[in-house]
């Protein structure tokens, strides 16, 4: 099947959207106006579900940008609903004539925030495909819908270029800088790689091995001879079909590797994303625990120089009392207490001295009551400031005490903010993405594994019909004449295998030198394009290559050119064309019309003027229906 | 459409890719068989006449 034209696209539902794109007719590119969130990368990410992931393996694959899975109900309904996606296209056959095809997916289920990772409550049946093909003529349902658009179309294969946004722009730019990805890159150019004359060599050879047979049959009468040709008929027939098998076993060994390495990307960024932000949680770690450390220390220090000062810690109290006694003896000439009270008091309570034991005589009265008064003696003065001095002490417990406070509290603080260095619920969500992806991962080694038994089975049946057809033509007379035609068929085609293996190494300096002179094409003769092994996909400007050259906006042609090489089918259906393309807007909008048979653009509304309007006149503007 | 310069990826993939194969299955094999498909050659031909042409590379 071939010129496969879109002709229209019906989305109700999904993610709350609810238009149809009704594109003009063949021959016409068609431009859509629709505004921001009217639903242009929703359509684009549903093509990719519907063509790359058959009924029963849908459930969970809706992927939206950046979200992996994402949710594909409309989350701003309640209880249960159903949406549907219609797509219609045509294409012609080898004989020319022009087939109509319908393909739609239904999807009943109902929001559930709770339900998985994003919500989508959707039942093991819950997914339904149908495929109608000229109006009914044939239907197809469940996974035979897919594989029908598989076996025909190849839509699984190239759903992510020809249906083409931004997003995947970027993603290619990204694989073509990383070169720990150039293999990744490398394996869709691979899978890119067709053989457009195999399949009519082949042809060829089996049409001339059925004249041979053809001719036998013709010429034999005897009954066992005619047996052994039923029987060579029938060998030749299980032989193609087990080679078909192969070769179908073959693809979806390469997909499911394909879909296992970029899942291991996935798991890697994710996983290097944790490892960053646990990084960065362990350094602020290390640096409360250093500064706890310095506290502790300091503190530890504070502590024994207090203890080792313990002896001025002990008489500090005393030391402020002599003082004040001291300055009190010195300056009022009081006597300090209990001296004063005590004796003074015993005296005047007894009225007899306490020291000598005489009775209190009026001068002896007047005295004792003056005492308070006297003023110390020179002698007791020169006593105070030199024998009894006390040396002034510049130990403060109060301050040592709040000093010492401060450093525990700092200590405790920082204990505090260590205890909350955790990751964040984003953080955690993404470990938990991280982790779903390991049983996936799994899942695709386990049929990776089964497929490649299946692989090996088939190769060992083919092996051994090929000896059985050996044999049997070998042995059947009608066709000993003929021997050395079947030798030269049997030749023929291992050679036509080698070289279809062998084209594989020349893919990518073929698809290197085809995207280079698109590139040159739109951005000019000075620019050029190079995709290796050793250095992934690069942009060249002068002949000089790096992954940086030509900005943003070269690198984005550079990525259209790289999705229009990956693409098989003619027609093209973009989200958000220009995007910042800038300056190259016209040339790029120029180069996608030549290229294409049909466009089909989902046109922001400053996207019109220069670059809309140079692929249709009549853009159709669309909003989104409430439904 | 397509009436300017500009390439036109696609087609011009599947056209190196053939001119590839070609080169790869007729030129580099010498195969016999292989040689009368790519002159179209084979469909006009009699077993008889095939037979012999396969007989003489043989030769």
């Amino acid at each position: 099947m071939n010129n496969v034209h879109f002709s229209q696209i019906k989305v109700s539902g999904y993610r709350g959207r609810n238009f149809t794109l009704k594109m003009n007719p063949r021959g016409e590119h068609t431009v859509f106006i629709m505004d921001g969130n009217t639903g242009k990368t929703t359509t684009i990410d549903l093509l990719r579900w519907c063509f790359k992931y058959p009924q029963t393996g849908a459930k969970g694959w809706f992927e939206h940008m950046w979200a992996k899975p994402a949710y594909v109900l409309d989350h701003r309904k309640g209880g249960p609903q159903t949406c549907s996606i219609i797509v219609q296209f045509s294409a012609f056959d080898e004989s020319g004539q022009e087939h109509f095809y319908k393909f739609s997916r239904t999807t009943e289920g109902k929001f559930d925030p709770k339900c998985g990772q994003v919500g989508d409550d959707i039942s093991e049946t819950g997914i339904n495909d149908t495929l109608e093909v000229d109006y009914g003529k044939e239907v197809f349902t469940g996974d035979k819908a897919h594989y029908y658009l598989v076996e025909n179309f190849r839509f699984d294969q190239c759903a992510d270029y020809f249906c083409f946004d931004g997003e995947k722009a970027r993603d290619i730019m990204r694989l073509a800088s990383d070169s720990g990805k150039i293999e990744l890159l490398l394996d869709l150019v691979n899978r890119r790689t067709t053989h457009p004359t195999l399949d009519a060599y082949r042809e060829k050879l089996n049409e001339l091995k059925e004249r041979v047979l053809a001719e036998a049959k013709m010429k034999i009468s005897d009954k066992t001879i005619q047996q052994s040709m039923v029987k060579l008929h029938l060998k030749n027939g299980e032989l193609a079909q087990a080679k078909s098998d192969v070769n179908e076993v073959k693809r979806k060994i390469d997909i499911n590797k394909l879909a296992e390495k970029t899942l291991r990307e996935q798991y890697n960024d994710l996983d290097q994303h944790i490892k960053g932000t646990q990084a960065q949680n362990l350094i602020q770690r290390n640096k409360y625990e250093l500064e706890q450390k310095n506290s502790s220390k300091e503190l530890h220090e504070r502590r024994l120089s207090t203890y080792k000062d313990s002896a001025k810690w002990i008489c500090a109290d005393a030391v402020a009392i002599i003082n004040q006694i001291e300055a009190d003896v010195r300056e009022k000439g009081k006597l300090p207490e209990p001296y004063r009270e005590d004796l003074i008091q015993s005296c005047k309570a007894s009225g007899k001295c306490e020291i000598c034991g005489r009775t209190l005589d009026k001068p002896s009265w007047e005295r004792i009551e003056k005492l308070e008064r006297q003023v110390a003696p020179h002698a007791v003065q020169v006593f105070l400031s030199s024998d009894c001095s006390i040396q002034p002490s510049s130990f403060d417990p109060k301050a040592d005490y709040d000093i010492i406070k401060g450093l525990i509290e700092k200590y405790e603080d920082l204990n505090v903010k260590i205890g909350s260095i955790k990751l964040s619920e984003k953080d955690m969500k993404t470990i938990t993405e991280r982790d779903a992806l390991t049983p996936q991962i799994e899942e695709l080694m386990k049929s990776t594994a089964s497929l490649k038994a299946d692989e090996e089975a088939l190769n060992e049946l083919i092996r051994s019909v090929r000896e059985e057809i050996k044999d049997l033509e070998s042995k059947n007379i009608a066709l000993a004449e003929n021997k050395i035609i079947l030798d030269g068929i049997r030749e023929s085609e291992h050679i036509i295998d080698a070289a279809a293996e062998k084209i594989k190494t020349r893919a990518t300096g073929i698809i290197s030198q085809v995207i280079s002179q698109g590139v040159s094409s739109i951005l000019g003769d000075r620019f050029t394009a190079r995709l290796s092994h050793a250095d992934g996909l690069m942009l060249g400007e002068d002949s000089f290559y790096s992954r940086d050259t030509g900005g943003n906006s070269g690198r984005l042609i550079l990525s259209y050119c790289f999705a229009e090489a990956m693409t098989i089918i003619d027609p093209m259906i973009v989200d958000t064309p220009a995007g910042n393309i800038g300056s190259q807007q016209g040339k790029l909008a120029d180069h996608l019309a030549a290229n294409h048979g049909q466009l089909i653009l989902l046109c922001l509304p400053t996207e019109i003027s220069n670059f809309g309007s140079r692929m249709s006149s009549n853009p159709i503007e669309i909003k989104n229906k409430e439904s | 459409m397509g009436e300017n310069k500009e390439v036109i990826i696609l087609k011009k993939i599947d056209e190196v890719m053939r001119e590839e194969f070609q080169k790869m299955v007729v030129e580099s094999s010498k195969d016999p068989l292989l040689k009368l498909i790519h002159e179209n050659k084979l469909d006009s031909m009699t077993l008889v006449k095939i037979r012999s042409c396969l007989k003489g590379e043989k030769k």
